[in-house]
């Protein structure tokens, strides 16, 4: 088969492919790619990180960063909750912070004689939790209600939380004084865990040449690139991604193999598998398809189980890939 | 989930050795076991091609439609092929055989599926493969091969169930007694002794288990096919068939009238002796030398015992239905090729063979008992020529009408039940044992018989033997009773050194040519027999002319004839040589006729033979072989010469078959060395026939395509590996149009398996191009590394 015969062919199958492939919608597409790109503007070097940021955000899932001081957490979170043209809230957690300084209170208004609802943070778009390993259980449990049920309840009555509420909660993996380690359930209710680290060479010059001058200026947010209304419904469209029965059998295999393993004490949790799969849908709309990948769910893998195994092991990467290594992945079962 | 290596392993070996265990059962004894030979093999050729294509299928689920055909038609193989084989090849297997086989097929097509479930069957099966082969083949062999499965089983299970039973091993024990355990044990063996009794009584098992194998020949019905049986037969006649019983049974088939005598067997297999008329000069007596007219004159009932060289020829028989199934003269139990003598003849005058009267002292016949039986010595191994062991055999004596007992090659002991006296037997002027005052051995009568071994390199060494021997010119004393030991030694071999007066001078001149420059003795021997064998054809029908009164000169000049006149070739031959050697008739036992099923060998009338033996020092005959086609006496080999027969043995066959051998070689070698391309072939084939039909179907036979060659060039895709992360790394050498493509092939091969909009026509064409891009070179030549 000469080159030209191959040439043609080629041609005719990319354009047959490329039109059978109309898996982003494009009317989401611009958005998603301007989102991606103000991320990336924001967070050098980290164009990975910050694609599992956006599948964790498209995915409506909250994300624990578990990082060192000063590489850009609450950068991150406050260029996202601009993007996506929300109000941003931030708590630094500490162990005086009481529930109510999270979820709100009620206080007494002496004019009106009624009792007046004073929004907590919880009431905000994307929320950044710094240090929560250093609040109090009590406290934690009160932003965790938050977090699963996108409501808080004061005083009996139960106030909605917006839909696309999103929590990025920090903890310092160094600084253990003081701290109160989140517990198993609490993790599980985190979609994923990631780590920035700290940027490449590159990345930190060029950094610091646009600080040069910078002044006060840059530090003023950007314009939205979504409205929470679009991201509602981005969010949305991003649940209807196609999951074959293969890839669903693949992901109760992984899962199975996580509880199997003879150093994991707490597997995968059926509300992990759920997330993993949103996480898998997310990624494989971000790559353009409509129809979710072995690669996605690989891809997503590590982040999901790292917040949630937990066992007789120094680090949940090495249990990760054995476990991957372990399962076939589904090629030409259905 | 595929099953991991070390029970893939695990399986394979207890698939293996149950396999090689059944087959050692089935084959016992089995003089042709080829058809079983190439049956396993064409399974064996099936299970490696259908394993092969159904690789994928095994690993993602249990059973797939393919999976289960294949399966299937395993299964029903041996049932398939069995009315080929007993249609043209008149050989086949009871139906129990069949099942067992079935199950084989089977035990090995779940072996070839590597998922979890698939093996741990293929294991379970085996156990009853193992099962059937342990009870239906008792020797040590099969015993062995089992407790080798036992340790591999349990090796297997401790590997396979490690890990639960290591979750589940207590942290604490507790002495307790286990009541519900205990009960539940006890309740289950009382159960099975009632229902044991209950069916057994107190008889037999194998009674009590009435058609327990229907098609093996129960109690109901009997097959031609069938190995065995329970209960009775046709006939209650299992002691006249089976040479190990022993015992009167009364039946009207047990007649006289059909059984033959030697001579009649004689004169069926080589045609009848032709008396030449003579007419000889005669003398008139006078008056006085007459003899006593008015006498009774003492008839001689006594007959002479000749063998004529000169026959009739015989035609060749059509063989009638009834025929089919030749009556069986006696049975024999133990090593064959086996030479039997019935009777020894000394004197040849170039055309016939006859006995002298020479009375001669062969030894003495005692009594002893070992293990509470009657055994009668005829001698002992105090020979340094013979081994410390002897040789068992056991003969069941039928329908052979002689009083002489067929006697393999030095012959020392000889039991009979319940016979424990020794005026039972005696020797005849031939040397050959037989049963005194009677006239024939008693029918079914079981005779052991215990003989010594010769070393045959012990013979060898005596270098010339016939030096101490007499001089043949002995001179003899006129009284007997005055003999030395020598002189009587010269007397009792003078008749095995006398050589024909009118022989012709070919026999001597090609005795002198054949031996010069061996040394004398034994090796002298091996050359003459060496020559017969190798230079002459054995042909029953050539018959000597009615008129010829030299039948060796005619045979070396013929070089072909039956195989009386290669006895007698050679004795006359060794005689001219100096050594004494004379002409032994009876039977051989071939090997090929061995019942495995009965584990015996019946001698039929057509078995009878003649050779030659030459004695080394008057009293130790040793039988020689001179005819082709006929197996030399067995001798006790050390293990060198052993090896040095089987390499001997090996050679020869190859020499035979050096056309057959050849080719065979050459296909396996090509195949070998191409065996990926013929691989490829196949599944390149493979994918053009079935993957047709919707662009779907078009995609999935692609992909199973480019795994198969993947796999062939030695790098196949790891089991966490997607296609797109396998394929992009495949192309990364390729050039950017190529890449294209993959990406093109790659979208189109997730949307097929993973999405819900399938790809339109223009697959076909990608597909097309992906097989012609994905051959083996393309794997073969990058890395696997992680993805």
């Amino acid at each position: 088969m000469n080159e030209a015969s191959v040439n043609s062919m080629t041609a005719v199958a990319q354009t047959d492919s490329q039109q059978a492939s109309a898996g982003a919608d494009c009317r989401f597409q611009s958005s998603i790619d301007a989102l991606r790109r103000t991320l990336n503007s924001t967070l050098r070097g980290k164009d990975d990180v910050v694609e599992l940021v956006l599948a964790c955000l498209l995915a409506r899932g909250h994300l624990l960063i578990e990082d060192l001081p000063g590489l850009g957490k609450t950068t991150l979170a406050k260029a996202l909750a601009h993007a996506v043209g929300g109000c941003f809230a931030r708590v630094q957690c500490t162990p005086d912070l009481l529930p109510s300084d999270i979820t709100g209170f009620n206080m007494f208004n002496q004019k009106t004689r009624e009792f007046e609802f004073n929004e907590g943070p919880v009431f905000s778009d994307v929320l950044l939790a710094d240090e929560i390993n250093r609040a109090t259980p009590r406290t934690q449990s009160a932003l965790f209600e938050a977090m699963a049920e996108r409501q808080v309840t004061i005083d009996k009555v139960c106030h909605k939380l917006p839909e696309t509420f999103f929590v990025i909660a920090t903890q310092n993996p160094v600084d253990s004084h003081g701290a109160y380690p989140l517990p198993e359930a609490q993790l599980d209710r985190f979609a994923m865990k990631l780590s920035i680290g700290y940027p490449d060479r590159v990345s930190e010059l060029q950094m610091l040449a646009d600080d040069v001058g910078a002044g006060e200026t840059n530090s003023q947010p950007g314009a939205a690139v979504l409205t929470p209304d679009a991201l509602r419904h981005l969010q949305q469209h991003v649940a209807t991604v196609h999951v074959a029965e293969s890839i669903q059998s693949y992901l109760v295999d992984l899962a199975k193999a996580t509880r199997e393993h003879r150093d994991v004490l707490l597997g995968l949790s059926p509300r992990g598998l759920l997330t993993w799969q949103r996480l898998a849908q997310a990624e494989a709309h971000l790559r353009g398809r409509d129809f979710v990948t072995p690669d996605d769910v690989q891809h997503v893998a590590a982040p999901v189980l790292q917040v949630r195994l937990s066992g007789d092991f120094e680090s949940p990467q090495h249990v990760i890939e054995k476990v991957l290594d372990q399962i076939s992945v589904p090629v030409l079962s259905n | 989930m595929a099953a991991n290596t070390f029970v893939q392993r695990a399986t394979w070996l207890m698939v293996s050795l149950a396999t090689v265990t059944l087959q050692g059962a089935l084959w016992s004894g089995q003089a042709e076991p080829w058809l079983s030979i190439v049956r396993l093999a064409a399974v064996g050729v099936v299970v490696v091609i259908g394993g092969w294509l159904l690789k994928d299928s095994r690993a993602e689920r249990l059973i797939s439609v393919s999976a289960a055909s294949f399966l299937l038609g395993l299964f029903l193989l041996p049932a398939v092929t069995e009315p080929f084989s007993r249609l043209l090849l008149g050989r086949g297997n009871p139906w129990e055989i069949l099942l067992v086989c079935s199950l084989r097929n089977i035990m090995l097509g779940l072996a070839a599926l590597r998922h979890t479930t698939c093996q741990r069957l293929a294991s379970v099966a085996s156990f009853f493969v193992v099962l059937f082969a342990f009870l239906l083949d008792f020797s040590w062999l099969t015993a062995l091969l089992c407790a080798s499965y036992l340790v591999v089983g349990m090796w297997w299970l401790i590997g396979t169930y490690w890990e639960k039973v290591q979750g589940k091993m207590p942290q604490t024990t507790r002495r307790e007694l286990p009541k519900r355990a205990s009960l539940v044990a006890v309740g289950t063996v009382f159960g099975l002794v009632c229902l044991a009794s209950l069916f057994v009584g107190r008889g037999a098992a194998s009674r009590s288990l009435a058609g327990f194998m229907p098609s093996s020949g129960g109690n109901q019905r009997s097959g031609n096919y069938a190995w065995s049986g329970v209960g009775d037969g046709d006939q209650l006649v299992a002691a006249k068939d089976d040479a190990m019983s022993f015992g009167p049974v009364e039946s009207d088939v047990f007649l006289d009238s059909d059984m033959s005598s030697l001579y009649d067997m004689f004169d069926e297999a080589y045609g009848g002796p032709i008396k030449p008329g003579t007419t000889e000069r005669a003398i008139a007596l006078a008056l006085q030398d007459r003899p006593n007219r008015n006498g009774r004159m003492a008839v001689s009932t006594v007959g002479s015992r000749d063998f004529s060289t000169i026959r009739k020829k015989t035609q060749a028989r059509k063989r009638e239905l009834e025929d089919r199934e030749s009556k069986a003269l006696f049975y024999v139990v133990g090593r064959t090729p086996l030479h039997l003598s019935l009777d020894a003849l000394d004197t040849f005058d170039g055309a016939t063979w006859t006995s002298s009267d020479t009375k001669r002292f062969i030894s003495n016949i005692e009594l002893e008992t070992i293990h509470d039986e009657p055994w009668i010595r005829l001698r002992s191994p105090s020979h340094s020529l013979f081994t410390e062991d002897f040789e068992p055999h056991a003969l069941k004596i039928v329908n052979l009408k002689t009083r002489s007992i067929p006697s393999p090659p030095h012959l020392s002991r000889v039991h009979i039940d319940k016979v424990d006296r020794v005026d039972f037997f005696a020797w005849n002027d031939k040397g050959i044992l037989e049963m005194s005052g009677r006239k024939q051995i008693p029918r079914l009568t079981v005779i052991q018989l215990r003989s010594l071994r010769i070393k045959q390199n012990a013979v060898r060494d005596l270098g010339d033997f016939t030096r101490k021997l007499p001089p043949v010119e002995t001179p003899l004393p006129k009284d007997p009773s005055q003999w030395t030991a020598r002189e009587r030694l010269a007397h009792d071999i003078a008749p095995y050194r006398v050589v024909p007066p009118d022989t012709g001078s070919l026999a001597d001149e090609l005795g002198q040519t054949w031996t010069r420059n061996v040394p004398r003795g034994w090796p002298q021997v091996e050359v003459i027999v060496d020559h017969l064998r190798t230079g002459y054809v054995h042909d029953p029908q050539a018959n000597a002319p009615d008129d010829c009164t030299d039948v060796v000169e005619h045979f070396l000049t013929a070089g072909r004839g039956p195989d009386y006149m290669f006895a007698t070739s050679a004795a006359v031959m060794l005689r001219k040589l100096g050594y004494p050697t004379r002409l032994a008739t009876g039977f051989y036992v071939r090997p090929d006729r061995y019942d495995r099923l009965a584990r015996q060998t019946p001698v039929l009338g057509e078995d009878v033979h003649v050779w030659a033996e030459v004695c080394i020092d008057g009293k130790h005959w040793i039988p020689i072989e001179p005819t082709p086609g006929y197996e030399p006496p067995s001798e006790a080999q050390s293990w060198t010469q052993w090896a040095a027969t089987v390499v001997a043995s090996l050679f020869s066959w190859v020499r035979d078959h050096w056309l057959f051998i050849g080719l065979g070689l050459s296909v396996v070698v090509v195949s070998l060395i191409w065996r990926r391309a013929f691989l490829d072939c196949i599944a390149s084939g493979t994918w053009r026939l079935l993957g047709r039909g919707s662009a779907e179907n078009r995609i999935r036979w692609t992909i199973w395509l480019i795994d198969r060659r993947a796999h062939l060039a030695g790098n196949p895709r790891p089991r966490r590996t997607t296609l797109a992360q396998w394929y992009s790394r495949a192309g990364q050498s390729q050039s950017a149009p190529t890449q294209a493509t993959i990406r093109s092939f790659i979208d189109a091969t997730e949307r097929v398996l993973y999405g819900e909009n399938h790809p339109l026509e223009a697959v076909w064409r990608l597909c097309e191009l992906a097989a012609s891009r994905f051959d083996r070179r393309l794997f073969r030549d990058f890395t696997t590394g992680q993805p």
